[in-house]
């Protein structure tokens, strides 16, 4: 038999549910909103460092990098920093050597469009060995290796012909070393795409390519993070370099895939499984989980580089005063650090480091930012060989 | 536009948003000289990259000159130049800003 409701009935059951409706309700507006990476209040918990560039190589026991030519310095070397004490040393494992002219094992040759050698703007750390581009004897753009005491180097991978040495003009392959394997973009082509080679290997794999019919499509920013490969793609549909589409992309080695992770074209920072952008609306989290996206910092933000951190986001606009702009994790703004030293370009670090380059009355330099210290001590400093 | 003094040299590199041009003197004649003008340029993303171009003369010339207009989607950031005598660093000019 069907049960009927009464008046009174009735209206405790309008009660009941307008409790239901209202306990729901502060349920739903206290999440929403709200992604994990609010909730958490903190940087993700596997943060890696967060190099914009390959201009240093980072090490277990420290990092290494070329130096810059100048008035003071015209044969660069190839230095080492200790992470623990600091120290800036050339790598040179000779007796005796004063680590000056060609004779210093820290040494090594230039390119020239004349003759094979080192492009001294690249170097990359794996596996024990450092790796550094340049031209081949016969014309090749080429990765060497050299040991990590810098006592030998060789020619490890040739990439890919080039004119370089009838042009004169030098443009430098966008790389990165991972998993056993040089991905890369021949920048000589109008329409790239992503390639990939065994360190060592003679033949190459294509890992992505875009539609062959637009004028032009750039790849660039290719980042490892946990254990995918990151890149974004610009894509340039005729030749107004207005109506560019891209996005950011990501290669998984497992399965072959290459798959849109968001339209994200300017720069970016993945942690985790977050991605760290900026655009118009202002700083922005993106969740590759949850597919969710978070305004962290509502203000528009004028394409500056974005580094990652265990405790900060930092921002740094290269196109103004190459200040930098500290947040934490729920975008309140810490710190700022003023150009004190000459910025000429900002390469990202980690946790404890960042670097750039900067320029004097004798040239190019490196310099440094130590992240040990606290924020209010933060300061630019010339990277100098003892 | 940047510029610097050696003692028998002059060098000089001028940047806009889509051409760079370096140009090295070198005030004795006999020389291989050549001038780089490596500069940073930045696409529609924001994305800023290296790159250098050159310019190589010999014999009876006193004057290496290079000049290049931008890419597609790309405008140039900042140059600077640095000339060369037989293969030997004789100047660097300051950066300039397109």
């Amino acid at each position: 038999m069907r049960k009927t409701v009464n008046g009174k009935g009735k209206q405790f059951i309008e009660i009941i549910r307008w409790i239901y409706v209202l306990t729901a309700g502060v349920f739903l507006l206290s999440a929403c909103g709200k992604t994990e990476a609010e909730n958490q209040k903190s940087a993700p918990a596997a943060t890696e460092s967060d190099f914009e560039y390959q201009f240093v190589a980072e090490a277990e026991n420290g990092y290494y990098f070329w130096e810059c030519i100048n008035q003071e310095r015209l044969l660069p070397r190839l230095l080492f920093m200790d992470r623990e004490s600091g120290r800036v040393v050339p790598l040179c494992n000779r007796p005796d050597c004063n680590h000056e002219g060609e004779e210093c094992n820290a040494y090594y040759p230039e390119i020239d469009f004349h003759a094979a050698g080192i492009y001294k703007e690249y170097l990359q750390y794996y596996e024990g060995s450092l790796y550094a581009v340049g031209l081949s004897e016969d014309d090749y753009v080429s990765v060497f290796s050299i040991k990590e005491d810098g006592s030998e180097w060789e020619l490890s991978t040739k990439l890919y012909r080039t004119d370089y040495a009838v042009t004169g003009h030098w443009k430098p392959p966008e790389l990165l070393i991972d998993g056993g394997y040089i991905y890369f973009v021949d920048w000589y082509q109008a329409v790239k795409k992503l390639e990939r080679i065994p360190i060592g290997g003679r033949t190459s794999e294509i890992v992505f390519e875009g539609d062959c019919d637009v004028a032009a499509l750039d790849i660039y920013r290719i980042r490892s993070n946990g254990g995918l490969l990151f890149f974004q793609v610009m894509s340039y549909p005729n030749e107004v370099s207005e109506n560019v589409e891209g996005g950011l992309y990501c290669y998984d080695s497992e399965d072959g895939q290459c798959s849109l992770v968001k339209g994200v074209i300017g720069p970016y920072s993945v942690q985790g499984d977050y991605v760290y952008y900026t655009n118009d609306e202002g700083l922005c989290c993106y969740s590759m989980r949850d597919g969710t996206m978070e305004i962290l910092v509502d203000q528009r933000q004028s394409v500056p580089n974005i580094t990652t951190t265990e405790d900060y986001m930092i921002l740094c606009d290269q196109k103004t005063d190459f200040a930098l702009i500290f947040y934490d994790y729920e975008g309140k703004e810490l710190a700022k650090v003023e150009n004190t030293i000459g910025m000429y370009w900002y390469f990202g670090g980690n946790a404890q480091i960042l670097f750039g380059r900067c320029m004097d009355e004798v040239g190019m330099g490196l310099c440094f930012l130590d992240l040990t210290r606290p924020l209010d001590e933060l300061e630019w400093e010339e990277l100098k060989a003892d | 536009m940047g510029s610097c003094y050696a003692a028998t040299s002059s060098i000089t590199v001028d940047v806009t948003r889509s051409r760079i041009v370096g140009k090295f003197e070198y005030g004795e004649a006999g020389h291989q000289i050549k001038v780089v003008v490596n500069y940073l340029e930045e696409d529609s993303g924001g994305h800023i990259r290296s790159g250098d171009a050159s310019d190589t003369q010999f014999g009876n010339v006193t004057t290496a000159y290079v000049s290049r207009s931008n890419t597609q989607g790309y405008q140039y950031v900042s140059g600077y130049a640095v000339g060369y005598v037989d293969g030997v660093q004789k100047a660097v000019s300051g950066v300039a800003y397109a």
